[in-house]
């Protein structure tokens, strides 16, 4: 018979003897499968379960002749046929490439950076490219031998930086690995002429996109041209003009201060007496200030995108702060993927995300924050971080940043597939930050805002919130035992009244003595009794 | 030490969740053909039911899924454990230039159940109006939580889409059916069902008068239309589209339910329509399948078909806003697929392939034919989903609008028999359609 309707005799997925790249499909245990008799194929239709049905093991034999782009994915014929289509990118001849780590560790540079680190000294090694890592801080992983061929450890600044590209003559520099001053001293280095001087070549996000993320009027100006919503914001540089500004504005006000990390020097006003004390203080440490309507109790958010030299442009994660804008996202508490967000939300910031992140030029990671107005679909974006921030979403940046497309990289999870591709998370992710206020002076101030003070997060993974969040708070108060405080005899209380830990566990963290412990222990059940006596007349008189 | 392995187990952490459902709840359970049953309590609807089970790995838009006319007769899994957390809003718009009538993908609950691992009791967004237990009550769909969607989801995977049952209150400790007691959705024509009985016409002030023919449209695909400034009539899903295709200067052919084969009637009209008829054709999931038909493909059933928001697809051609070479991420929903034959037939080209299992998510003719014709497995319009592939409607209408400069401008009415009007009412308010 002829024509469609002869196809409809069998509905069975006859594709198999066709397609053997199909066969990691029909493989699985659907009742259908014994329908296939063709012995040719019989022999492919393995005995044993395959793991992921979806990323199931490459089949046929096809690998990419020479100089050929081809796609990860575990069937033959996509390879095949991603051959043909796609984009021949240049990759860079690099041998020697400077990594510029984050530096020594304080309040606002956090210890992320040296896990992003190691991961692209780990893909230029596998590159067969020699990384030459300048980080002052003898403290972290990445300036282990095992890594880096050559480690300086030196300050990160644009004179000891030149420094070491005059003398180790490098072909390329990585900048995005190392957190705000590593763009800071690449801008700098640009500046001052260095990189053109001695050829060395900016690898991934360019100069002028890393310059753009850090201006803040550029910011603005390059977000306005695509028509994407971003903080009125007005740059002034003394304390009266900050004033003049917030009365245009309206206050309350948020004050920025630029090129800093971590917030630093940033904050609300209310009135213009906090805004005089604000801006008089920021202008201190930063020679401009951005004076911003305020957008406190609106929803923050997060998303992780990466870009390939060839504009493929994904979302790797999303991520929603507990605490709603006000707070650094360094203090709050953040999940992921976002919960409160319907899908009209989540997509019209995605593809926001996509929008400014190929109009900037990003080449391979970075993190876009947005505010979002909860009563309506009013958003803006807070900023962009051109670099790799987060430890939540293991992509290849290093990789892209060397001229490697997303299709053609494999999956980090499931290796068959391709890294084009975004996650479907089925749990939620939480994280706790922590805070050690009291080992700064007795004046410190233990409200958290706009400046980031923790010094550390925990994260927790669960299938419900409440999961992950009391994991996330478990594992914090496993730590408050463990790492005495000054307030290590209320971690212990709070763990005995709540029933979280008896006496031996505490011990086992603590190593305090159980006779003590026993004491404490005593305390605690003296407290239940007498709560449980309901009021005080029912308290029996002491026996002695 | 008691207390803290109680604390720290997950069964007891999921009691003590304030939204796992009121403990008053009635126990649920969803048994599958295989032989396989999970336990949990119901929220929604107190009824039984059964249907073809099948696993969604989008992390929003419940509300989206569960009105998408192609997910007709189905128990939906999600993969995403918290369901319900934003509510669900009004689903009534205006009938004008910008909307269709509905705020979601219809008027109402579309699969016939669905399973979460922890339904959200409690819900909070400004869109809000009720909860998803009360939305599922209202439209009679159950709903079973609790239930380790991982797990089922894993089967599904491995053993492919399965029958199921979802049994409530006494029936969930009534012993699981047996084998042949499970009933076959897809023996059934759902198109049919879904599809409008009669014609209407949607923003008829547009600039160009685009024919659509409905195998269970969603809404999002007629708002994409009508915001582009298209003039749409909106045709049931056997229409003879060929009495009048003089009068458009494109059709579209939509999404819909089911097993392709149910849908010869529209193949073979459709088969006609392109040997007769010059002007662009653009087909969505199964009016993808329904062009690859008459094109000469084939379609077969897929194990587990692709349902969710993050399939990769990697153009293999470049039209339009699609550049040949580029992968895009794609909102997906079906079971069946064309079959990628080499050579393909004659005056066709593939469009997309899916990046995994390097299905056909496109089909194209090639540029010698002089003609447009497209059809595309997943969903650009999206709703819920990524919008990376959005602009092909953009595409499609500016073909439309080439091509209607070259030809006598449409003639502005469509006659309908009176025959049509013995359907029961379409699903969105009819629209008078004679001029």
């Amino acid at each position: 018979m002829q024509g469609p309707l002869a196809v409809f005799t069998s509905r069975i997925p006859t594709t198999a003897r066709v397609l053997p790249a199909l066969n990691g499909l029909v493989r699985a245990r659907h009742p259908s499968t014994r329908f296939f008799s063709t012995t040719q194929f019989r022999s492919r239709i393995a005995p044993t379960k395959p793991l992921r049905a979806i990323a199931a093991p490459a089949v046929g034999s096809y690998t990419p002749k020479d100089g050929e782009h081809v796609l990860n994915s575990p069937s033959e014929l996509a390879r095949k046929l991603s051959a043909k289509v796609l984009p021949q990118l240049d990759r860079p001849k690099v041998k020697k490439v400077v990594v510029v780590g984050s530096g020594g560790l304080s309040i606002g540079q956090a210890g992320e950076f040296d896990y992003s680190g190691s991961q692209a000294m780990k893909a230029l090694r596998e590159e067969g490219v020699e990384a030459v890592l300048i980080n002052p801080n003898i403290a972290t992983w990445q300036t282990s031998h095992q890594l880096a061929s050559e480690v300086y450890f030196l300050p990160i600044t644009a004179d000891y930086v030149a420094y070491v590209l005059e003398k180790e003559r490098p072909d390329g520099i990585l900048l995005t690995f190392g957190g705000q001053s590593a763009l800071n001293v690449g801008i700098a280095l640009d500046k001052m002429g260095v990189l053109d001087r001695l050829g060395v070549r900016v690898l991934g996000t360019p100069i002028k996109t890393l310059v753009i993320s850090e201006d803040r009027e550029l910011f603005v100006q390059a977000l306005k041209e695509i028509d994407i919503p971003v903080a009125q914001s007005t740059a002034v540089s003394t304390v009266d003009a900050a004033l003049e500004a917030a009365e245009r504005i309206g206050y309350p006000v948020i004050l920025r201060s630029a090129f800093t990390l971590g917030g630093l020097g940033s904050g609300f006003a209310n009135d213009p007496v906090e805004l005089r004390d604000l801006s008089a203080k920021s202008l201190s440490l930063s020679p401009q200030v951005l004076i911003e309507r305020s957008m406190k109790g609106w929803k923050e958010l997060e998303y992780e995108v990466v870009r390939d030299g060839a504009d493929n442009t994904i979302i790797c994660c999303n991520m929603e702060n507990f605490d709603p804008l006000g707070t650094h996202t360094g203090d709050s508490i953040v999940v992921a993927p976002s919960q409160t967000l319907n899908d009209d939300e989540y997509h019209m910031l995605r593809s926001a995300a996509i929008k400014v992140i190929r109009h900037l030029g990003v080449v391979g990671e970075c993190n876009i924050q947005y505010a979002l107005n909860p009563d309506s679909r009013e958003y803006c974006v807070i900023e962009v971080n051109a670099r790799r921030q987060d430890t939540l979403s293991p992509t290849p940046a290093a990789k892209i940043a060397l001229g490697h497309t997303l299709p053609e990289l494999p999956n980090a999870v499931t290796k068959t597939t391709t890294a084009c591709f975004e996650p479907s998370l089925d749990y939620i992710v939480t994280k706790i930050p922590k805070w050690d206020l009291a080992k700064f002076s007795n004046e410190v101030n233990r409200e958290i805002g706009s400046a980031m003070k923790s010094v550390g997060e925990v994260m927790a993974i669960g299938r419900t919130f409440e999961e992950s969040l009391q994991k996330a708070d478990a594992a914090e108060l496993e730590r408050a035992l463990n790492r005495p405080t000054d307030m290590r005899l209320f971690a212990i209380a709070y763990a005995m009244y709540n029933d979280k830990y008896n006496v031996q566990e505490i011990h086992d963290l603590t190593k305090i003595d159980k006779w003590f412990l026993y004491k404490i222990e005593n305390i605690v059940n003296t407290s239940r009794a007498l709560s449980s006596l309901g009021k005080l007349s029912s308290v029996p008189p002491p026996s002695y | 030490m008691i207390a803290r392995t109680l604390i720290r187990s997950q069964p007891f952490i999921r009691a003590f969740a304030t939204h796992a459902g009121p403990n008053t709840a009635l126990p649920a359970a969803l048994h599958l053909k295989t032989g396989q049953s999970f336990h949990g309590r119901s929220f929604g609807a107190p009824r039984s039911i059964f249907g073809e089970t099948v696993f969604s790995t989008s992390i929003t838009s419940y509300t989206e899924s569960m009105t998408d006319p192609s997910y007709r007769n189905q128990i939906l899994v999600f993969t995403t454990p918290l369901i319900g957390n934003y509510g669900v809003p009004s689903n009534k718009a205006p009938i004008d230039s910008q909307d269709v009538g509905v705020v979601l993908e219809s008027e109402g609950i579309q699969c016939s159940a669905i399973v979460v691992a922890d339904v959200a009791e409690k819900f909070s967004h400004h869109a809000a109006v009720e909860s998803l237990t009360s939305w599922c009550r209202r439209f009679n769909v159950p709903g079973i939580t609790g239930v380790d969607t991982r797990e089922v989801t894993r089967l599904l995977r491995d053993q492919g889409t399965t029958l199921g049952r979802l049994a409530v209150g006494v029936d969930a400790s009534a012993p699981a059916p047996t084998p042949e007691q499970y009933w076959d959705p897809s023996i059934e024509n759902l198109v049919d069902q879904v599809s409008t009985k009669v014609p209407y016409h949607l923003n008829p002030d547009g600039d160009i008068r685009i024919a659509v023919l409905d195998f269970g449209a969603k809404a999002n695909i007629l708002r994409s239309l009508i915001r582009r400034n298209a003039a749409v009539t909106v045709l049931p899903w056997n229409f003879d589209f060929n009495s009048i295709r003089d009068q458009y200067d494109g059709l579209f052919l939509t999404n819909g339910p089911g097993d392709p084969s149910h849908c010869m009637e529209a193949v073979l009209k459709l088969r006609e329509t392109l040997q007769m008829w010059g002007k662009p054709i653009f087909g969505i999931c199964m009016g993808h399948q329904v062009i690859g038909m008459a094109a000469g493909l084939e379609a077969y059933r897929m194990t587990f078909g692709n349902r969710g928001h993050n399939q990769p697809v990697l153009a293999l051609a470049s039209s339009g806003s699609i550049k040949a070479g580029r992968v895009y991420v794609t909102s997906q929903n079906h079971q069946y697929a064309l079959k990628l034959t080499d050579p393909f037939p004659t005056g066709w080209e593939p469009f997309f392939i899916n990046c995994n299992d390097s299905s056909v998510e496109g089909i194209k003719s090639t540029e010698d034919t002089g003609k447009k014709v497209w059809g595309v497995q997943f969903h650009p319009e999206s709703a819920g989903g990524p919008l990376d592939t959005m602009e092909m409607f953009t595409d499609f209408l500016g073909e439309c609008r080439a091509h209607r400069l070259t030809l006598p401008m449409a003639a502005t009415t469509v006659k309908l028999t009176s025959s049509h009007k013995k359907y029961a009412a379409p699903r969105f308010p009819e629209i008078s359609v004679s001029a």
